[in-house]
């Protein structure tokens, strides 16, 4: 390893998390700025928090692939994303940091145990936070370790233990405070990165014009708007990421944190801004290889070409930055999720009885350190497991936390059995639907399990709407400040 | 008019509907306080 590779691990994973630990060392302190940032992060650190949160590698390397592969029909299934994540910043997010705050609760499965009044939720979804959070943990951890393994030619375990240090004394030391500031500063490099990967590519293929006359000289589909992409799919990818910004939990949390209503207000903007913008250049690396002729056996290629064989060795270093960026920035807010659930809805809950303080802080530290180090072991190990648990972890999200989130904080009749559905036996529905009921139905599995279970939601939640029962007007008093309904 | 002008319109229309809603639509957000 050269000594500029050298320096880029160096200040990535050591110095850059090391100033920032410093920074906020006085307030890693108390157990609510250490779980939801002492709910007082500013809109540019929420925006670029939230928004690198659910941006992994993925997004680069698979939507890079995919644009690659198809054209701009590989490319126009994200306005589904682009529209769901509109969404969520206009109204979700705002109402989720509002009924949170309200309530004073600190996780997804203690404002579904506080609006639906039902300790139940506790352990149901928690547990699915935690099955479904380790296996992502693993999947990115291997992801950034064969990262540093092809871009800066390190060995896969020693590229996996650097990341694996780094992430868990970071993570556990630091916590929401601290993730906040790495975030920012990390998301503020790969904008500067995306931005400047774009304008070498467009000035390479001679314009976004020049782009499009070379991939229709190709072939005319890859300037379609669906092209050759095959329309189930093209139509469920778009429909799926509709969800995915209000579904998982360490994206939620980080609506938790948001400091007041202004900040959720000016939150919107620069979240979309620089959602559309990672989008955007994702796919347009994609379409830069493809306009260049560069042939690829595998499309996932195309980002790791256009990083070392197509652009200057700094706008490579920059590319790789924004990839370790991604990476980063999930891990530490997954650890944090599936962390502060294990000990905030799980421990604490079985006691029965809230923890001191200082010894829940010091019990969040313990299960961070030992969660990342599950993790790091599952990465040594091949177990084919972890990456069928983690290819359903997103959809089950939405099953789970999403759907019952979104209609009890916007639906005042959605009633406690109806949610206990969705976090109990949504997710067998949704395994069901994937392994047998895409091919005969044609449908894939989220938008059919969402065509099934959100109906049984509605029907159940008129039949015997939530308005009528004690536990509703309990949170509805504490949400609004004045009762509402039940008996 | 081709994909490309579809989904880079409909990226940039996005962004500036949300830098607009946030100047302009102030009350909303208050609703969220």
């Amino acid at each position: 390893m050269d000594m500029k590779r050298t320096l880029i691990v160096l200040i990535f994973f050591f110095i850059l998390p090391g100033i920032v630990l410093w920074y906020t060392r006085k307030r890693a302190e108390s157990i609510e700025n250490y779980m939801v940032a002492g709910r007082s992060v500013g809109p540019v650190a929420t925006a670029l928090t939230a928004i690198s949160a659910a941006t992994s590698a993925g997004l680069f390397v698979g939507g890079a692939g995919m644009a690659y592969k198809f054209g701009w029909g590989g490319a126009t299934w994200q306005l589904g994303a682009f529209f769901g994540s509109f969404f969520t910043w206009l109204v979700v997010a705002p109402r989720i940091r509002q009924v949170s705050r309200n309530l004073n609760v600190m996780t997804v499965p203690e404002l579904f145990a506080e609006r639906y009044g039902s300790d139940k939720f506790y352990g149901f979804a928690a547990f699915w936070i935690v099955v479904f959070t380790v296996p992502m943990l693993v999947v990115q951890l291997r992801s950034g370790a064969l990262m540093m393994e092809a871009y800066l030619k390190m060995s896969y375990t020693s590229s996996l233990v650097i990341i694996s240090l780094a992430l868990i004394a970071f993570t556990a030391l630091g916590g929401s405070v601290a993730i906040s500031y790495l975030s920012t500063v990390q998301a503020l490099v790969m904008i500067g990165g995306t931005l400047v990967s774009m304008a070498v590519g467009l000035s390479l293929v001679h314009g976004i014009g020049g782009m499009d006359a070379s991939l229709a000289k190709q072939s005319p589909s890859l300037v379609a708007f669906i092209g050759d992409v095959p329309h189930s799919l093209w139509y469920n990818l778009s429909v799926v990421y509709l969800f995915g910004f209000f579904s998982s939990p360490h994206v939620v949390a980080r609506y938790y944190s948001m400091k007041d209503g202004n900040t959720a207000r000016w939150s919107f903007p620069i979240a979309m801004v620089v959602a559309i913008l990672w989008t955007v250049v994702a796919v347009l690396i994609g379409l830069f290889v493809r306009a260049l002729g560069i042939d690829l056996k595998n499309p996932d290629m195309a980002f790791a070409t256009f990083a070392t064989e197509v652009v200057p060795p700094f706008v490579g270093i920059l590319l790789v930055l924004v990839l370790l960026g991604a990476i980063f920035t999930t891990l530490d807010t997954l650890l944090m999720a599936g962390g502060t659930s294990v000990v905030h809805d799980l421990i604490e809950r079985s006691r029965g009885k809230p923890l001191d303080e200082a010894v829940k802080l010091r019990y969040s530290k313990v299960v961070m350190v030992i969660l990342g180090a599950i993790s790091f072991g599952l990465c040594l190990v091949k177990l084919p497991l972890i990456t069928i648990i983690n290819a359903f972890a997103f959809g089950a999200f939405i099953m789970v936390l999403g759907v019952p989130l979104v209609l009890g904080i916007f639906w005042d009749k959605m009633n406690r059995e109806a949610a206990l559905f969705c976090t109990t036996l949504a997710p067998v529905l949704y395994i069901v639907w994937r392994l047998y009921l895409v091919k005969p139905t044609g449908l894939g599995e989220i938008p059919g399990t969402l065509l099934v279970i959100v109906p049984i939601c509605i029907i159940w939640s008129l039949a015997k709407p939530a308005t009528r029962e004690e536990y509703f007007a309990r949170y509805a008093e504490k949400v609004v400040g004045r009762p509402q309904g039940g008996h | 008019m081709s994909a490309s002008v579809w989904f880079l319109g409909i990226s940039v229309g996005l962004s500036v509907l949300s830098i607009l809603i946030a100047v302009f639509c102030g009350k909303f957000f208050e609703k969220f306080n």
